[in-house]
Formats: C-alpha cells, structure tokens, sequence
C-alpha cells in the first residue's frame, strides 16, 4: 500500500468494519437477551452453528482492525518519537494477532467438539 | 449584565522572553468611569494598554474583518473586537491563541500556521488559456464558496484544534482545510487531482478525528468541519 493511501483507506477501513461490527452486536446481543439464560451447552451449540461462527470469526477479523486503525491515530497523534511508535504500534498488532488467533482457535475447538 | 457603573476585572497572561523567566498572569482593573455600555474586550484592552504600555496584543480594523486580535477568552478563542464586554465572566482571563510559541504577551508567532495555509495552495489553479473577459460563474457555481471564501484567518479555529496542537508542522488544520475545499468547490478550479493527492496521506487530512472546535469557535460561524468532510467525500468519490 503506498503510503499516499494509507489515510483514505485506513480512514474506510475503520467506517466500514464499524458498520459490521455494531450490525453484529445488535443482534447477537438481541439474540442472547432474548433467549437468556444461557448455560455452556447452549452457548457451544450456538457457536458450532456454521453461520454464527463464521460471522463470529468475521467480527473477530473486523475488531481486529478497526482496533488498529484507532491504535495507530492515537499513537500517530501523541507518540513523535519514532522508534516509540514503532515498538508501540508492533506491540499493538501482536496483540491483536494474537487475539484472532485465540478466537480463531476457539471456534475451531468449538466446531470439533461439535463434530465429535 | 448593565456595565455601567461596574469595575471591571482582567486577568492577562503576561511574557517577554527577554526579561522573564516564564509567563505569569497578571491583574488588571479597568475603573467604573472607563467602562461603557456596548464595549468590546479589544476596547478595555486599548484603555488597558493606557494604564501599562508595556501591554502586547496584535489589532487593527477593530471590527472583525482584519481577524488580527484572535486571543484566548476566558478558555476559548476568538476575536478580542467582537466580543462584549457584558457578556465574560470575571475576572476575564486572556491568554495568547494555544498551542503556537508566544513572541510577547498575547502576540503568537503564526509561521506555522500560515506554512500550513501555503500548503493547500490557496489560489486559482488553472492552465487553460484565459478567455477574453473572465471565468464566469453560474449562480449556483458562486453559491458553493459561500460560507468558505468569508474566512479571514484569525487562526481561532486551528490553535482551538487538538490535532493541530499535536502536530501542527504535518496536519494542515481546519483553516487551511477550508481553504483546500474552498479551492476543489470552485468551478473555475482545475487542480482537482493535484491537491486531492496532496491530502491523501496520514497526516495533512486525516488527522482530523471531527472533534468540531474549530466550528465552535469560527467567529465568522464558518464550518471547517464540514468542508473537511466534503474533501473526505470527494476523494472517496474518486477511488471508487
């Protein structure tokens, strides 16, 4: 990406992942207020559905990088010393990494128990 | 609020690198017989600067249209010539505009301000031969620069601009922002793609994050906020 772009898109990025992400949340938060209580059997169920954990992982996927546009303005904004904001910036994408494998790996648990 | 007949009370920042170590405020009184009905900050500290000569602002029309005497007004900015009296809260705190380095009491040194105004190329660009009278414009093409061209760079809305105070050498900040859209609005104007790629980085736009102080402020009641949004448009329009 060249770096003339980076503020258009990161810009797009963040509305865009902003759209799914308050999409989602309406109504998994709808669904679950709705069918409350839910205990661990109903919560693995739901979560081995294919539609629900794609869009889980999907959801993941765009937190993950309406984070990082966030992360990034704020570092851009406050951190001027460079190399800080290097170190900072690579301290924030591996924990945001590591934060979608995490998810990632659960639904994957998730899908094999169900599967079992 | 009657004046009349009331004492006014200012607190004024106060600094001359060559004698002071840091800046302090430093109180003055304006007498009941002094004040009158319908005056003007700018006014008291005219009659202020009578009292202490030593006392450093910058004004000159003294009727809003030079945007000379941009100060900080009891926490917010704006022009010391278009603000009442009867309507600050005392005692009045004045502060020189934030964010730039102070030459002397309230006179700021607006360098990069104005570097930043330069960078979004405020003239005409367009290399078509000229035609024999001038460019006219339809009524409707004249009307998309109202509420842009009034500006008269005070420099309120950019020093009350948090992103601005951040990085003032990188983000252009919403004066110069509203002149770049005062310049891709205009009908006459041919640089469309030249100065979209100027704003396309991280820094010279899109460190704006719509915190709207710079519509707060405008005392001309300009909406820099809103230009940098039609920009923003504009240049989504054209990626896709």
């Amino acid at each position: 990406m060249s770096r003339a772009a980076q503020g258009l898109r990161a810009w797009l990025l963040q509305r865009f992942t902003a759209i799914y992400l308050g999409v989602y949340l309406v109504l998994v938060l709808a669904y679950v207020g709705y069918r409350a209580p839910l205990g661990y059997e109903q919560w693995r169920s739901l979560l081995a559905q294919p539609m629900m954990s794609i869009s889980t992982a999907l959801f993941t996927l765009a937190m993950l990088l309406h984070a990082w546009v966030g992360v990034r303005d704020v570092l851009m904004d406050y951190v001027h010393a460079v190399w800080l904001r290097l170190m900072l910036m690579a301290a924030s994408a591996l924990m945001l990494l590591a934060s979608l494998l995490w998810v990632l790996r659960s639904l994957a648990l998730v899908a094999a128990l169900d599967n079992a | 609020m009657l004046l009349k007949g009331i004492a006014m009370k200012f607190s004024i920042y106060r600094y001359d690198p060559d004698q002071d170590a840091k800046p302090y405020m430093q109180d003055y009184e304006l007498p009941e017989k002094r004040v009158e009905p319908g005056m003007m900050l700018l006014d008291a500290l005219l009659l202020l600067k009578e009292q202490d000569q030593s006392l450093s602002f910058r004004r000159s029309c003294q009727e809003g249209v030079c945007g000379s005497d941009g100060m900080n007004i009891n926490g917010r900015n704006g022009l010391a010539c278009m603000t009442a009296l009867a309507d600050l809260k005392q005692p009045v705190a004045v502060r020189p505009l934030p964010g730039l380095p102070v030459i002397r009491d309230l006179v700021v040194d607006l360098s990069q301000f104005y570097n930043q105004y330069r960078t979004a190329k405020p003239w005409l660009i367009n290399d078509e031969p000229c035609p024999e009278v001038e460019r006219l414009q339809t009524p409707e093409q004249r009307e998309q620069l109202d509420g842009l061209y009034e500006c008269i760079l005070c420099a309120c809305c950019s020093t009350s601009c948090p992103s601005f105070w951040w990085n003032p050498d990188k983000y252009l900040g919403p004066a110069a922002l509203l002149q770049s859209w005062r310049f891709l609005a205009d009908s006459r104007d041919l640089a469309t793609e030249e100065r979209l790629n100027d704003l396309e980085d991280p820094f010279r736009l899109f460190r704006c994050h719509t915190i709207m102080n710079c519509v707060e402020v405008c005392p001309k009641g300009l909406n820099p906020a809103r230009a940098i949004g039609h920009i923003k448009e504009l240049m989504v329009k054209r990626s896709l």
